[in-house]
């Protein structure tokens, strides 16, 4: 256990680095001027360098104690679907089916059970709410359906 | 005694019934939106905005101030309860105000967060009402040099901010910085680390980054603690007395100081033009950890560390009205909005505004005093009812986080593409969290960043490349020093034992 | 489970089915107009279009949704629209920024001005005012442009690189070949603060916040931007007078994608011109400074193309490019 968080912090330092090497790469693509007119590459070129300073410094880091619960993998890949889902969804279904597939995705990122009723209620309750709020009050350019979903669920063109 | 005289036509204006009720709703939509995750005061405002057409200028004007400032207060709410900042700048007031709640003390966080938020708000509106022009002056005066080195102070301060390793919190601010590089260039045009997105010309939002690497990467975390069983540092929390609520004596005491603090450095960022109350809060939450005995408890429940920086950004909202009102300078955007509104109605705020249009200057200041004490007493009893949101079952209440996060991170622009980006870094986050980084700091780096790029190439375009313009003003230099100051501090010890080591010899 | 959320979205889709109704043709408009405004809530743009949409629909007997796609200097809300339906139930407030600036600052702007829009009707346009602080030793524009070939020359503010208060500022030295700095802001109340407190030499920034800081003795103003003056500040000279062939206004035009049909064109051209001349956008269009269009519908295209030309050859010399 411990050591393979020791393996992780010391890839993330490696992670650090490359990301500070980049950074070093960007900023000289971008031009650093001169000193009466600094260039864009100026600041990413100066993080670049202290990103990757500090990178190797942390490599050489004495680590402190570590949470020693495993990694949530399936809660974070069930969010990551259901925040996607929804930003796939809302714009080219509407607000309504999107928020179905958060919900539920959300939900079964959860271990605890759920029941139907439950969750149905819960989607309901955040279609009203969101409909009333965003669309109704806030304006956001939401459809609550879209109507190309409506034409294709009825076969209609 | 002209004060005198101009407080009482304030308060005729601003007790008049339709003032009353219109500052109500203000205040109370404010609160209200305020606490939504990711809608902010702008997009309310805007959307108010046609509605107060048919109103009396100075009324219309009251309630979208009072949507403006009483955002402030809402923002906090679900910073302290759930992690999730409500608008960015009470991002700062869940590093402690969110502990406190997984000690059990949410009622506490909520009620510090009313009262600061209130003796901040009603200190700085003393402020406007006696020296607005003078205050409008002196922020004029601040150069970019100024300004450069506010930001390096702020930046150096940040550093200092969390706990742990020096080393990590310092990758932080850099990253924080890198994220603030992101969009259009101001000086050249040309885009930077946009990866061919043109959603991302304007750079990323604040929200974005806020809601993903807190909100989203601790409800990944609890997930997983329930999953083994619950937490048992969770309280189930179901009831809380009304006295558990209030601060014990001691911690009375230990309130007052941060309030004051927070207060003043709130009023001087907010009157500047182009800061605002998320700088405001950062500032003050870095200078109390300063200034504290125990700074080691900062991000473990200090109540300081809600305190300081909820008076400072409400400060700060009320100091923005000064360069508005008395210049017709709007210090950021929604100032902006707020002035387009009185151009809407007819009024043009300019220097002479105060003199020419009294009844509606010293309303609007009569009024931000009276929607402060409803704020308080809205908010007050509403605690009781607000802690019972983490009583909500999981299985309930995170579905519905995420809802509100994906559409606040949509509202900021309406584009999916932000609500991918807090995906982004609800992922980032969750990572920074099991590898013992703290994300606070990146949030500092992101505001502070650039405005110190900004005003450093500004300082030397100007200057013709002459680096010596920084010392050419008292201001900077001094700030300059402070920062250096700040610097050296931790080399203090070290340096006093190198000498006294060199004194016996 | 699967069942029951089949059913919920059937029924849903009937109910909206109903709001949306066939697609057969009927008298345009029979439901709701969507209007991009590409720029943020509360810019002046937003709340031009604001007043024009409300105004318009009371017209047109159907809402007009005002919606915000801000980015990209507009080519983000700008670009959306021009691949909408060309069915007038989206339309866009464009700008001298979104139709004329950007073609030739972003060199992969995702539309053509010229092309891929079907202009509707001209609403107004404003000249800016070159304004120098109060305690500024130039009194006039004659002045400022003998500072700008003394020494180190001068700085101006603007609100950022490619915008036209920029390009002004860059025209202007063009047309007098002084030495002037370029310093950009976020915004231009920043920038106007810059320029009071006498940190930059002068600014071009809009005529109505500026005038009450001139009246109040804490700027000057030094020309106007455009050959006509300005109705907010009639006593300032034409920069044109001076320096001939300065002439620039910021304006508003409302557009389509391209290829809509003449009779929805004309219905809803002939719907901004009432809304233009309805009394509550003239009392706006007053207090802030702009003035009514006067291009006619078939001369727009020829507008946009010229005015095109005219930014697209200022930020040439300029070598204001933005990738």
């Amino acid at each position: 256990m411990i050591r393979k968080n020791d393996l992780s912090e010391v890839l993330f330092a490696f992670v650090i680095i490359a990301f500070g090497l980049f950074l070093v790469y960007s900023g000289i693509d971008l031009s650093i001027g001169k000193m009466s007119r600094i260039g864009p590459g100026f600041l990413p070129l100066c993080l670049g360098v202290i990103i990757t300073v500090l990178g190797i410094g942390i490599l050489f880091e004495r680590q402190e104690k570590h949470l020693d619960i495993p990694p949530n993998i399936r809660g974070l890949a069930l969010i990551t679907l259901a925040i996607g889902a929804f930003a796939a969804l809302v714009e080219t279904t509407g607000l309504f089916p999107a928020t179905a597939a958060l919900v539920i995705l959300t939900a079964l990122a959860n271990h605890e059970r759920i029941r139907p009723l439950t969750l149905l209620g819960t989607i309901i309750g955040l279609c009203v709410v969101g409909y009333l709020l965003f669309v109704a009050a806030l304006q956001l350019p939401f459809k609550p359906i879209s109507p190309d979903l409506i034409s294709w669920f009825t076969g209609t063109n | 005694m002209e004060l005198l005289s101009n407080l009482a036509l304030g308060m005729e204006t601003a007790f008049s019934y339709d003032a009353l009720l219109y500052c109500f709703i203000g205040v109370s939509i404010g609160t209200f939106v305020g606490a939504l995750p990711g809608i902010g005061p702008m997009v309310t405002i805007s959307v108010a905005l046609p509605l107060t057409f048919g109103l009396d200028p100075t009324v219309a004007l009251i309630m979208l101030a009072g949507i403006f400032y009483g955002a402030q207060y809402g923002g906090s709410i679900t910073s302290i309860l759930l992690n999730l900042p409500g608008t960015a700048s009470t991002a700062v007031t869940a590093l402690d105000g969110y502990p406190m709640t997984k000690n059990g003390r949410a009622g506490l966080a909520l009620f510090i967060n009313a009262v600061a938020s209130f003796c901040g708000s009603s200190l700085a509106v003393l402020l406007v009402m006696g020296f607005a022009p003078t205050i409008a002056d002196f922020a004029l005066g601040f150069n970019s040099t100024e300004y450069f080195s506010v930001m390096l102070l702020g930046l150096i301060a940040a550093c200092t901010m969390s706990n742990g390793s020096t080393l990590k919190a310092l990758v932080m601010v850099a990253f924080g910085l890198v994220l603030g590089i992101v969009g259009l260039d101001l000086n050249s045009g040309v885009p930077r680390f946009t990866f061919g997105f043109l959603g991302l010309t304007e750079g990323v939002s604040l929200i974005s980054i806020a809601m993903g690497l807190f909100g989203i990467a601790e409800i990944v975390t609890k997930l997983a603690e329930s999953k083994n069983g619950g937490s048992a540092a969770e309280p189930k929390v179901t009831h809380v007395p009304f006295r558990d609520m209030l601060p014990k004596r001691d911690e009375l005491r230990r309130l007052w100081g941060p309030i004051l603090r927070g207060t003043g450095i709130g009023s001087v960022i907010g009157a500047l033009p182009g800061s605002g109350p998320t700088v405001a809060a950062f500032m003050a939450y870095a200078m109390e950890k300063k200034v504290s005995r125990t700074p080691e408890k900062f991000g473990t429940g200090a109540l300081e560390g809600v305190a300081a920086p909820e008076a400072a950004n409400n400060a700060s909202v009320q100091a923005a009205f000064i360069p508005t009102l008395s210049l017709g300078i709007p210090g950021d955007v929604v100032m902006a909005i707020l002035l387009g509104a009185m151009i809407m109605h007819g009024i043009i705020p300019g220097p002479q505004f105060i003199s020419a249009q009294p009844a509606m200057f010293w309303g609007l200041i009569v009024s931000f005093w009276i929607g402060n004490v409803m704020l308080l007493i809205l908010n007050l009893p509403l605690i009781g009812l607000l802690v019972k949101i983490i009583t909500v079952p999981a299985r309930i209440l995170y579905p519905v986080v995420i809802f509100f996060i994906c559409i606040g991170s949509y509202s900021v622009a309406n584009n999916v593409l932000d609500v991918f980006v807090t995906l982004v870094f609800g992922l980032v986050g969750y990572l920074l969290l099991r590898l013992n980084y703290n994300a606070a700091p990146v949030l500092l780096g992101f505001i502070l960043g650039p405005m110190m790029e900004e005003n450093l190439r500004r300082s030397l375009v100007i200057s013709r490349g002459d680096l010596t313009v920084f010392l050419d003003r008292p201001v900077s230099v001094g700030l300059l020093l402070v920062c250096l100051l700040l610097l050296l501090m931790p080399l203090r010890k070290p340096l006093m034992r190198y000498i006294r080591m060199a004194g016996q010899r | 489970m699967k069942h029951v959320f089949k059913k919920v979205l059937a029924v849903a889709a009937i109910a909206s089915a109903s709001f949306v109704g066939n697609a057969a043709v009927a008298e345009y408009p029979e439901r709701p107009i969507t209007m991009i405004v590409p720029f943020s809530a509360g810019t002046s743009t937003d709340t031009v279009s604001r007043l024009i949409a409300k105004v318009m629909s009371d017209n047109l007997g159907q809402p007009i949704v005002v919606e915000n796609r801000a980015g990209a200097g507009g080519s983000v809300g700008t670009s959306e629209v021009v691949k909408a339906d060309p069915d007038g139930y989206t339309i866009a407030m464009g700008t001298v920024g979104t139709l004329a600036i950007n073609k030739s600052i972003f060199t992969d702007l995702p539309y053509d001005p010229e092309a891929d829009v079907t202009p509707i009707s001209f609403v107004g346009y404003t000249p800016t005012l070159l304004v120098v602080g109060a305690d500024s030793k130039f009194q006039t524009l004659e002045d400022l442009v003998a500072g700008s070939k003394a020494g180190d020359g001068i700085t101006f503010a603007s609100t950022g690189n490619g915008t036209s208060t920029h390009l002004a500022g860059e025209l202007l030295k063009v047309l007098t070949g002084g030495q002037m700095i370029h310093v950009p802001y976020k915004s231009g109340a920043v920038g106007l603060a810059a320029v009071m407190s006498g940190e930059v030499d002068f600014m071009f920034n809009h005529p109505v916040s500026a005038k009450k800081n001139v009246e109040a003795g804490k700027l000057r103003a030094l020309g106007v931007s455009g050959a006509k003056g300005s109705v907010v500040a009639p006593e300032v000279p034409p920069i044109n007078d001076s320096y001939d062939g300065f002439d620039l206004i910021a304006w508003w035009l409302i557009h389509g994608p391209a290829n809509m049909p003449d009779d929805v064109t004309n219905k809803l051209s002939a719907a901004v011109t009432a809304a233009i001349n309805a009394g509550e956008v003239r009392e706006y269009f007053a207090t802030s400074g702009i003035t009514e269009g006067d291009v006619p519908l078939d001369g727009l295209k020829g507008f946009i193309s010229a005015e095109v030309q005219k930014w697209g050859g200022i930020a040439e010399s300029a070598k204001a490019k933005a990738d």
